[in-house]
């Protein structure tokens, strides 16, 4: 078993990051997925939990076991709070009827873990301050949410003046 | 007590017959300091035959490194966070956590971003390269506040449009600074954004197109802008010019560059001229430069700082500080934002970050009652500020997803290059702490007076008159009383006739050290209402042209 370190998870998610042209969803590469010791059901929970959150079917794989794997390092306790969050959301589906999460006190742990999930898929870092890491750019559901009008900064919109005409 | 010089006037004599000691280097000029200005001063010494040593207290990267780190970083919003750091040569940090480089003593704190790299801190900027308006040299004469510059917008106007050629600026003309030639560069296209606030607030107000030196065609050897939208913190492609392009640019025109060289004194001889400059290397061990002149050009703190620690019996104040004048006068552009979102998709984020504003408010007989200033429109793309804005709202799902749109298509942000006035009280002076090399590191005392509050009002009530037209919802001023810095670092080492009350002559020499010279920011008596640079790369030519006149026969 392969066991990344902190360093490692940026490494291979700049990789993928860079490999690409700008504004095209590009599918983490196939050979990372289970190389980095994340068990595979664990990858399954937070898949699960991503696409109640997120309310989309189709998530990328490889990318959400590289955010497990970073929020495993950035967050504490990250396992045993996903598992929780996972129960509660089945046990209570309603909590995400509302466009805004509001989990209440009794369940603030769980909110907050489904803030940070959200946070992995649309920022594409885990974690904050000291804990923050990156996991990828043009990835980011932002980025992907905006892709017919903008492309992710630091890429091109093609030749000078390209964007003087109404997106 | 100081050290005597060695007694060796002649050049030639120091290179042929002066056998440095395994550490020492001689060269005609030394330079502290490869930003713009240092580069750009030093390129046009050695292209006029000087011998010309460049020192740089950090390290030397080049730009696929940096994008990288860009790319790769969890704190994209902070500028400084690609940039090479390290306790040897330390500067501002940010993220993850701030390191409180800069000592903060006064009532605002002044959150400088400057970076200690080959090529300086104009490696993130927007490459705005704006020129003064002319009354902006005479706000004493003609408004009763400020300072007046020992020099007038007429002296600088050629070498405005030296630096504009080398640079590659584009613009619009009509900006209100004269010019005698046309800009070297066509403008970048607007982008959408630009195209609909310039039509909704005509003709209230002009939006204009910023004057900067970004390529709309191959340039330099650069290529034209692509719209990457990252020119802060850094452009992928080197459309537009910085330092690191000038240093570079010395370096092919034969200047000697150390990086990780650490000045940390100076060194004077009986007439006070400057007879060595002493650095350490990041192994702390110490190398003596002697040089017939000296500039300095690290930065509107570093070289104070610099100053400040160059003491000695006959100059118990430091350098050129025998008036107490060194570091204080520290002006900024105190900034107020707004953000609102438009009642229509504009879509910020397509094209360079900061292409277009209103200089409406630059000039006129106000300037006696309150600060003027320019109001800079963003172009930025929000999708991230907008995301993290909308998750800590709670938002998740669809809602989140039409709301990140929503938000990235209207949001708009101004910001205004407001003029502070000169106060002495204002100043990096040196702080207790040491750095890893046991040099003290700056501390800073600002304040925001009333006359700039004055201006800040005043621009408050156009951003509130912005936002109606645009049918902004949303609207968000910045905090009341908050003021940030806009990196336009002026005033520590001002230029004036008066050594009582400036620490550099019209051509920034040192009032008290003859072979002593200054260029960057700190030399601006005032920082008007725009971005400094070009005015300071101006300035950087005039004296690199001042010291070749003088020592043409030496």
């Amino acid at each position: 078993m392969v066991n990344f370190t902190r360093r490692r998870v940026i490494q291979i998610a700049g990789g993928f990051a860079l490999t690409g042209v700008a504004g095209r969803w590009l599918a983490v590469p196939e050979a990372f997925a289970g190389q980095n010791g994340v068990p595979a059901e664990e990858v399954d929970d937070f898949l699960a939990v991503s696409r109640k959150l997120i309310m989309r079917d189709e998530l990328d794989g490889n990318l959400a076991n590289a955010l497990v794997h970073a929020s495993k390092l950035a967050l504490d306790s990250f396992t045993e709070q996903l598992t929780r969050l996972k129960a509660l959301l089945a046990e209570q589906p309603a909590l995400l009827d509302g466009e805004q999460l509001d989990f209440g006190a009794a369940f603030a742990a769980e909110e907050a873990l489904a803030r940070n999930v959200l946070s992995g898929w649309y920022t594409g870092v885990v974690g904050s301050g000291d804990q923050a890491i990156y996991v990828t750019h043009i990835n980011a559901l932002s980025n992907q949410v905006v892709a017919d009008k903008l492309v992710p900064t630091s890429f091109s919109y093609g030749p000078c003046g390209s964007w003087h005409r109404a997106p | 007590m100081y050290i005597a010089a060695p007694k060796v006037s002649d050049r030639r004599f120091q290179r042929e017959y002066v056998i440095p000691m395994s550490n020492d280097k001689v060269a005609d000029v030394v330079v502290v300091g490869a930003g713009i200005c240092g580069s750009l001063l030093a390129t046009r010494l050695a292209r006029a035959g000087r011998s010309v040593l460049l020192l740089e207290s950090g390290p030397r990267k080049g730009r696929g490194e940096l994008v990288q780190n860009y790319r790769e970083s969890a704190f994209k919003s902070d500028y400084m966070a690609p940039y090479p750091y390290s306790e040897m040569a330390p500067h501002p940090r940010f993220s993850p956590t701030p390191n409180d480089y800069l000592e903060q003593a006064g009532p605002h704190a002044y959150q400088a971003q400057y970076i200690r790299m080959l090529g300086g801190t104009s490696w993130h900027w927007a490459a705005q390269m704006w020129r003064y308006v002319p009354n902006d040299f005479r706000t004493q004469s003609l408004y009763g506040v400020g300072v007046d510059w020992p020099i007038s917008y007429d002296d600088l106007e050629d070498y405005y449009y030296q630096v504009e050629v080398i640079t590659g600026v584009g613009g619009e003309p009509d900006n209100g600074s004269p010019r005698t030639k046309p800009f070297p560069m066509e403008r970048v296209p607007a982008s959408y954004l630009q195209q609909r606030v310039t039509e909704r607030l005509a003709p209230e107000y002009r939006v204009i197109d910023d004057a900067t030196a970004r390529n709309s065609r191959s340039y330099g050897g650069r290529p034209a802008c692509c719209g990457n939208n990252n020119c802060m913190p850094i452009c992928p492609i080197d459309a537009q010019y910085h330092g690191g392009i000038a240093a570079q640019e010395a370096e092919a025109e034969g200047v000697e560059i150390v990086t990780e060289a650490v000045v940390y004194r100076l060194e004077h001889d009986i007439q006070g001229r400057i007879s060595a400059v002493h650095y350490y290397d990041w192994d702390k061990v110490s190398h003596k430069v002697t040089a017939q002149t000296v500039v300095l050009a690290a930065n509107a703190i570093e070289t104070p700082k610099l100053l400040l620690m160059s003491t000695s019996d006959r100059f118990e104040n430091g350098i050129a500080n025998a008036r107490d004048n060194v570091g204080r006068n520290l002006c900024d552009h105190p900034a107020v934002g707004v953000s609102f979102d438009v009642d229509e998709p504009v879509w910020p984020g397509r094209g360079p970050v900061s292409p277009c504003s209103i200089g409406d408010f630059r000039d006129g007989e106000f300037r006696a009652e309150h600060a003027p200033f320019r109001l800079d429109i963003s172009n930025g793309s929000k999708v991230a500020s907008v995301t993290k804005e909308l998750l800590a709202e709670g938002y998740h799902g669809r809602a989140l997803e039409e709301q990140v749109r929503f938000r990235s298509a209207r949001r708009l942000a101004l910001k205004n290059a407001m003029e502070q006035l000169p106060d002495p009280n204002n100043r990096v002076t040196l702080s207790a702490t040491r750095d890893a090399l046991g040099l003290p590191t700056p501390r800073m005392y600002w304040d925001i007076g009333a006359y700039e509050r004055r201006g800040a009002e005043a621009t408050r009530a156009h951003y509130t008159r912005i936002a109606e037209m645009l049918g902004g919802t949303n609207v968000k001023h910045s905090k009341e009383g908050a003021f940030s810095n806009r990196q336009h670092i002026t005033g520590t080492l001002s230029m004036g006739n008066d050594p009582a009350t400036s620490v550099t002559d019209a051509w920034g020499r040192a009032h008290d050290h003859e072979n002593l010279f200054m260029v960057g920011t700190g030399v601006m008596p005032t920082v008007g209402t725009c971005n400094v640079t070009l005015t300071a790369a101006a300035l950087a030519l005039r004296t690199a042209d001042r010291i070749l006149e003088e020592t043409q026969h030496g």
